[in-house]
């Protein structure tokens, strides 16, 4: 995992900026999606609806885990972007996601990077961590499998 | 107080006292509603939100808001077997999404507690739409015990002593 500091998200963002805003669910999250000189970058700003309880308070997990899920996807729609890559080029659809909650999120904003394990012809396998204040102390882990050619003609 | 069911998340905490100054967390904010809550069937049912959309051209519900589904009623259902109320985390979450939920219809959440130890409880749930043997996903998730916060607001209902 490479180190950014959290204000390279106000960098001038790449080719994959915008993609989770077009996702209805995403934007409501207010997930974003970028790339800096490291790769893609995501970032889910801080919002109040983003807290699961309020009495702490500390971000949802099943928040966290939309949030890995779709820095993940922008991650494999990426590679896919690259017109000499060998894979899968329909629009990633996720199989499983597996997450593991390593610190509190607090009411803060969260980072996330992906890593691609293998992108082939049918799958996708990848891990996304996010951070908030340190990416070497990252508040949760997914792996993702995702379906980037179904086999249909359609 | 709580023998009103169905009621909405929202105001669930509202009455609980679990919502400062009015915030109700996202599945209050979602539009949650818990219709069941007995210790064999918990169930809370979700009115679909355009919001909610995940792809405009398939037309489907977003995957997270699955596993925010699955992870609230995950972590709920371990108040099935609770002798005493206590603050729990998740520490995983696994989710295997077996069909897409179509835009416009409703979503059901249910989900149980298989075992609680003394460190961590081991639950699993599902989603389903408007057949319950045709789940949309599954998940098993694991929960610490005993970790900051307070109690789920649920607590005190399922245990009759509201």
């Amino acid at each position: 995992m490479t180190s950014v500091k959290p204000d390279a998200m106000n960098a001038p963002l790449g080719d994959i900026e915008g993609l989770l805003e077009t996702i209805p669910f995403a934007h409501w999250l207010g997930l974003q999606s970028g790339k800096d000189a490291d790769g893609v970058l995501c970032r889910m700003p801080f919002m109040q609806r983003l807290v699961g309880n309020p009495n702490l308070p500390a971000l949802h997990g099943g928040i966290v885990a939309t949030f890995l899920e779709a820095t993940a996807l922008a991650v494999v729609v990426d590679a896919q972007n690259d017109p000499d890559a060998r894979c899968g080029k329909e629009i990633p659809r996720v199989i499983s996601t597996t997450v593991d909650y390593l610190r509190p999120a607090g009411p803060k904003d969260t980072f996330g990077r992906a890593e691609i394990i293998r992108l082939g012809t049918r799958l996708a396998t990848v891990v996304a961590t996010a951070w908030q204040d340190d990416p070497a102390r990252p508040v949760a882990r997914a792996n993702c499998h995702f379906l980037v050619d179904s086999g249909s003609k359609s | 107080m709580f023998d009103d069911l169905p009621i909405s998340w929202a105001e669930f905490r509202r009455r609980s006292g679990r919502a400062p100054n009015g915030h109700v967390g996202v599945m209050g904010e979602l539009g949650a509603m818990i219709e069941s809550l007995d210790p064999n069937g918990l169930r809370v049912r979700i009115p679909f939100q355009p919001v909610m959309v995940g792809d405009t051209r398939w037309n489907v519900v977003h995957s997270g808001l699955l596993m925010i589904l699955l992870d609230s009623l995950c972590g709920i259902s371990i108040i099935q077997k609770m002798t005493a109320p206590t603050p729990i985390a998740t520490l995983d979450l696994r989710v295997d999404y077996l069909r897409a939920v179509p835009a416009g219809e409703d979503i059901y959440v249910t989900a149980n507690c298989h075992k609680i130890g003394r460190n961590v409880a081991f639950t699993k749930g599902a989603i389903y739409t408007s057949d319950v043997d045709d789940p949309a996903a599954i998940a098993n998730g694991s929960f610490m015990l005993g970790t900051a916060g307070d109690p789920p607001p649920m607590t005190a209902m399922l245990k009759g002593n509201a």
